[in-house]
């Protein structure tokens, strides 16, 4: 009976899974929560003693890595157990599931859309579908605040930077405009 | 018949001394004369400069005074009216409330402007410089208080939509 299909086909599952479960996170953040997550699943050896999906068993999963691992990362793990899996991330199998994925993400284009607010979700939905357009699949999309920009959104993708924020609007605005005043009142007052 | 020669030649020496003495007495007391003319007018020189820059620090600062205040509010203007072609109708309202920014910027201008009363000609051309960070200031502030989050979304989804157009075409 050959069971590679059925292996490969669980691997694609997993990994559709994490991709889905994770697609918020920067992807050096996804691979240093993926490392504690194969260390000390290992470490503990809890895969063991969590055989059924049950609360008292998610209880056990949260407080393991409460503090050290995103909500999305906890979620995959949470999926994992449900369908009895964890033991794809344990030991040698564990190194192996990892090592992949280093080597998988490291090709994944990462795309960062910085905006002065934090986006609704239905926006969230709307500019990634837009997004999309230019960065299809498997890039990453990854949403950023920063407040100083006022308003409008920076786009960085590695190999360029698009600028459309109001706080760079400006500054390309204001700052010829008063140079040329100076310039102006230099000549006006010698 | 010697000691005469010898008492006439100690004389001629005491007297060549004597007068050399005079001589050097009389060009110290011409130097000091010199000196002291020299110090008075290095010291008239120099109090003409100071007075001449001190002049010219008041001078530059009565005309900063003007020249600020209307650097920022021309430039908020400028700034507003700029920023507005881009972002259209999400900075209309800037536009209907212009005064009461020009107003918040007249008080930051005259803010730097005390502070830099008393203060070298240097500081002001420093402090003019500090004006486009005022306006740019005074217009994110605008921004941050009133920009709601369904404005600031809409313009998002508005700038997105231009981007990816003029990227796919």
């Amino acid at each position: 009976m050959n069971t590679e299909p059925k292996l490969f086909k669980q691997v694609t599952q997993i990994l559709d899974e994490l991709d889905l479960a994770t697609s918020s996170l920067p992807i050096n953040q996804l691979l240093a929560e993926l490392l504690v997550v194969v260390e000390r699943l290992s470490f503990t050896g809890i895969h063991d003693a969590i055989q059924q999906y049950s609360l008292e068993n998610i209880a056990k999963i949260d407080l393991l890595f409460e503090g050290e691992v995103s909500d999305g990362m906890l979620s995959f793990i949470h999926w994992l157990a449900k369908y009895n899996m964890l033991k794809v991330l344990v030991d040698d199998t564990g190194s192996i599931f990892l090592n992949y994925c280093i080597k998988k993400y490291k090709q994944i284009a990462e795309v960062k859309f910085i905006t002065p607010i934090q986006l609704s979700d239905e926006t969230k939905s709307y500019t990634l579908g837009r997004l999309r357009l230019i960065y299809p699949q498997p890039a990453r999309i990854i949403y950023e605040v920063i407040p100083s920009l006022s308003a409008g959104f920076v786009i960085q993708d590695g190999t360029k930077i698009v600028d459309r924020s109001l706080h760079t609007k400006i500054t390309q605005s204001v700052k010829p405009y008063i140079l040329k005043q100076c310039q102006q009142s230099m000549v006006n007052h010698g | 018949m010697l000691s005469w020669v010898a008492i006439f030649f100690l004389g001629f020496i005491t007297l060549v001394i004597l007068v050399l003495i005079i001589r050097l007495f009389l060009m110290v007391r011409y130097l000091k004369v010199s000196i002291a003319k020299l110090g008075f007018v290095i010291r008239e020189d120099a109090k003409k400069y100071f007075d001449e820059a001190s002049d010219k620090i008041v001078d530059t600062n009565q005309k900063f005074q003007i020249s600020y205040t209307k650097i920022v509010h021309d430039g908020t203007i400028s700034a507003i009216a700029d920023a507005g072609t881009v972002m259209e109708r999400v900075l209309e309202g800037a536009h209907k409330e212009a005064g009461s920014i020009i107003i918040k910027a007249r008080e930051d201008a005259q803010h730097i402007i005390t502070e830099s009363r008393n203060e070298t000609s240097d500081y002001a051309n420093q402090a003019l410089g500090k004006s486009a960070e005022t306006i740019q200031w005074v217009m994110e502030q605008y921004t941050k208080e009133t920009f709601s989050t369904d404005q600031h979304q809409d313009l998002i989804k508005k700038l997105l939509d231009e981007y990816i157009n003029e990227h796919r075409a």
